[in-house]
């Protein structure tokens, strides 16, 4: 009997090592020897990609990328599925960052869709333009809701002046924007859109976002003032099965099963350890 | 080696040494943490410079007097500096003045529509007759919880009254079933993160191909020294 | 110079530029206060800029006399320094140098640099949260218990494995996030939207200083 507790003692002080290895196989195997498991689709995915669809045409949409490399992994899929629903669409397309970070992301995406090629053959800086980043946060988004030409005078690739470019002569101020969509991984972020561009120029938003971003947001979701969200990974996955284009979200959904599995398998081993060893004492 | 495929290399380097700490501190991921910290420095400079040239080229020497405001904006932003000065330590105070009076005075305009007559109003506008039951009960128990949890915030009464011990309890109990949405989601931003890495160390488009011909190398490498090391000073003591 | 030192010049500059951006927003006062109102929000952007001097100062101040005395670890600090300034110079805003965001070296840089650095740090919480889950993420007491199944509930909900396994593990993690996460963030959030304004109010009353402290 007196091994009993010592096996739970030793398994509740197990090096972290251990758990740091096993996460490292779990996450690679499915790599290796896929599962395919089937991701079903959720409510705010389908909202999300709606909010796209519904766009007239014409509507100018600007995309917004305010995160750091450090989200990438959540928002990367994200954003490229995002962009892509978009340039199938017949609507004008101007990419911001509000995060530094997040105009190497934008450069990096725009970069692997190749806009200006087939499938899409989207003219750049009629159907689309990249902006750059405007440091200042909220104090940003203020101004750009006021006057995007001064804000941003001139675009990221060619350096010119925004007036040069015919997608830019629709747009002056936030109320010329048909939808924002604001990929993000913190602040500033929701918050600060729906203060800046919601409350005062009443633009539709919808928002892809890190996984511990989505509580937060769920008011505004179920206030209306944000129309959609992709909380994550496995929205990305969901996104990517809705819109058709398999990609990054859709080759995660194994790993994040496992990952997720073991994380449970864990939290429960720990509990049984615990109670186990309270109960012999 | 092309420059690259030499990147790659880099790349694949830089993600194995920063999990290198997870066996314990060693150099590689004392580099990949001094590396990190300098490069992202550097970067938000440059970006911040190639904004400034933008603002001035773009909106500011048009005309005399913008030209003379974009200077005097400069010379107040030299004035962050003396955050290090004791003696003028007072002239730091005064572009944090600026940027805050201006954030403050932003934020102050809309907050209150945003975040409390907005929220205020989605909560009340909630109907609990004349719907099916199960909205019904779901609107009932949304307004509940806000109420119980904005009350179990408020400080600024003394929380005496018998109905207040219920109250408080409600609102923890809630907040703990509310807050295991939030701790599902984190694991998954964590788990997110870390496949993204896989996915690169992999080789998955859009990923550079060549990563997964340097992964086992590196990773072999990166491990055997500091295995190899290990091992020599167990066996020297 | 004296009269500079007081602290009432940074308070009166604040609540003057806070009542800029309050005052035209709800009284209209016509386009040219509105432009000059736009134009302040875009000259505040530049003075702000300048904060990267703090960052930057702050981390030559640690580092330099780290590598001049050669104290532990000096090696990483010249490396840090290092990235540091080639970062910012191959970023310099000369495109006909080749320089700038989107010179080749630059970009060199930030794909095969910054780019697996900065995701793989905080990546690496992956194994930690794990790790603490295991040891930590006990049902000690009721609230513990009810914190450890909703989570537990979500983590299920998140993975397809969950959803497959359990199908009704959807529409649970669902009810749990849009009703009791929404409204408790709700409250939070209103909570915190009149904590805002109330702390506003004190700035533009001049009674909130904190942010002027230090130096003394």
């Amino acid at each position: 009997m007196a091994t009993a507790p010592r096996i739970w003692e030793k398994l509740e002080t197990i090096d972290a090592r251990i758990i740091y290895l096993i996460l490292w196989i779990v996450i690679l195997w499915p790599f290796i020897y896929p599962i395919g498991l089937p991701v079903s689709i959720g409510s705010y995915s389908l909202a999300y990609a709606k909010a796209i669809d519904d766009l007239p045409a014409g509507s100018i949409v600007v995309v917004s990328f305010d995160f750091s490399l450090g989200g990438l992994g959540e928002l990367y899929p994200i954003a490229i599925a995002t962009l892509h629903h978009l340039f199938t669409k017949p609507v004008k397309i101007v990419i911001i960052a509000i995060w530094s970070d997040g105009a190497i992301v934008a450069d990096m995406v725009l970069k692997d869709l190749k806009p200006d090629q087939p499938p899409y053959n989207r003219k750049y800086g009629e159907d689309w333009i990249f902006l750059g980043y405007a440091p200042g946060g909220e104090t940003a988004m203020a101004a750009l809701g006021k006057d995007f030409w001064s804000t941003l005078p001139t675009d990221y690739y060619y350096k010119k002046h925004v007036s040069t470019y015919p997608i830019m002569q629709n747009l002056r101020s936030a109320n010329d924007v048909t939808l924002l969509v604001s990929l993000e991984t913190g602040t500033p972020g929701a918050d600060e859109w729906v203060r800046q561009w919601y409350v005062p120029y009443k633009v539709p938003m919808i928002v892809g976002c890190i996984g511990v971003m989505a509580p937060t947001v769920a008011p505004y979701l179920a206030g209306g003032q944000v129309k959609g969200m992709l909380p994550g990974l496995r929205a990305a996955a969901e996104y990517e099965l809705i819109i058709g284009r398999k990609g990054l979200g859709v080759a995660s959904a194994d790993a994040l099963s496992t990952s997720h599995m073991v994380f449970v398998i864990f939290v429960i081993l720990g509990n049984i350890s615990y109670f186990m060893r309270r109960r012999s004492k | 080696m092309s420059v690259e495929l030499f990147g790659v290399l880099l790349g694949v380097f830089f993600t194995l040494a920063v999990y290198t700490f997870l066996y314990r501190e060693n150099p590689y991921s004392r580099i990949a943490e001094y590396v990190f910290i300098g490069a992202a420095t550097g970067y938000g400079i440059a970006y911040d410079l190639d904004w400034l040239k933008n603002q001035w080229v773009g909106t500011w020497s048009k005309t005399m007097e913008d030209s003379i405001l974009f200077v005097l904006a400069l010379l107040l932003a030299v004035l962050w500096y003396f955050r290090f000065s004791k003696r003028y330590f007072f002239l730091y105070r005064i572009p944090l003045a600026i940027t805050v009076g201006t954030y403050i005075g932003l934020a102050l305009r809309s907050v209150v529509f945003a975040q409390v007559i907005e929220q205020v109003r989605s909560t009340a506008a909630l109907k609990v007759v004349g719907i099916d039951p199960w909205t019904a009960f779901n609107n009932l128990v949304t307004m509940i919880i806000v109420v119980c949890t904005l009350a179990y915030f408020t400080f600024t009464v003394r929380q005496e009254a018998a109905f207040w011990k219920p109250v408080n309890k409600f609102a923890r109990y809630a907040m703990m079933i509310g807050f295991g949405s939030a701790y599902g989601y984190t694991v998954l931003t964590r788990m997110s993160l870390f496949i993204g890495r896989v996915q690169f160390l992999l080789g998955i488009p859009p990923n550079p191909p060549e990563a997964k011909m340097f992964f086992p190398w590196v990773a072999l490498v990166l491990l055997g020294t500091l295995l190899g090391y290990d091992y020599y000073k167990k066996t020297k003591k | 110079m004296s009269l500079l030192r007081r602290v009432e010049i940074p308070i009166a500059i604040t609540i003057i530029f806070a009542l800029i951006q309050v005052i035209p927003y709800f009284v209209n006062m016509g386009p040219a206060v509105e432009a000059t109102q736009d134009k302040v929000v875009r000259w505040t952007l530049i003075v702000s800029t300048g904060a990267l001097l703090v960052g930057l100062t702050s981390l030559l101040l640690i580092h330099v006399p780290r590598v001049t005395r050669r104290r532990t670890h000096w090696e990483y600090s010249l490396l840090l320094i290092a990235f540091m300034f080639l970062m910012t110079i191959i970023g310099l805003p000369f495109p006909e140098l080749n320089l700038g965001l989107t010179g080749y070296w630059f970009r060199f840089f930030y794909n095969n640099v910054l780019t697996p650095l900065s995701a793989s740090l905080y990546a690496i919480l992956a194994f930690y949260i794990t790790s603490a889950a295991y040891r930590a993420f006990k049902a000690r007491s009721l609230e513990a218990a009810l914190l450890l199944i909703s989570g537990t509930i979500l983590v299920l909900r998140n993975a397809p494995l969950g959803t497959f396994l359990i199908p009704q593990i959807a529409d649970l993690g669902d009810w749990i996030f849009n009703i009791p996460n929404m409204a408790v963030n709700r409250a939070i959030m209103i909570g915190g939207g009149l904590g805002a304004m109330v702390l506003g109010i004190r700035v533009l009353l001049g009674y909130e200083r904190g942010y002027l402290r230090g130096g003394e």
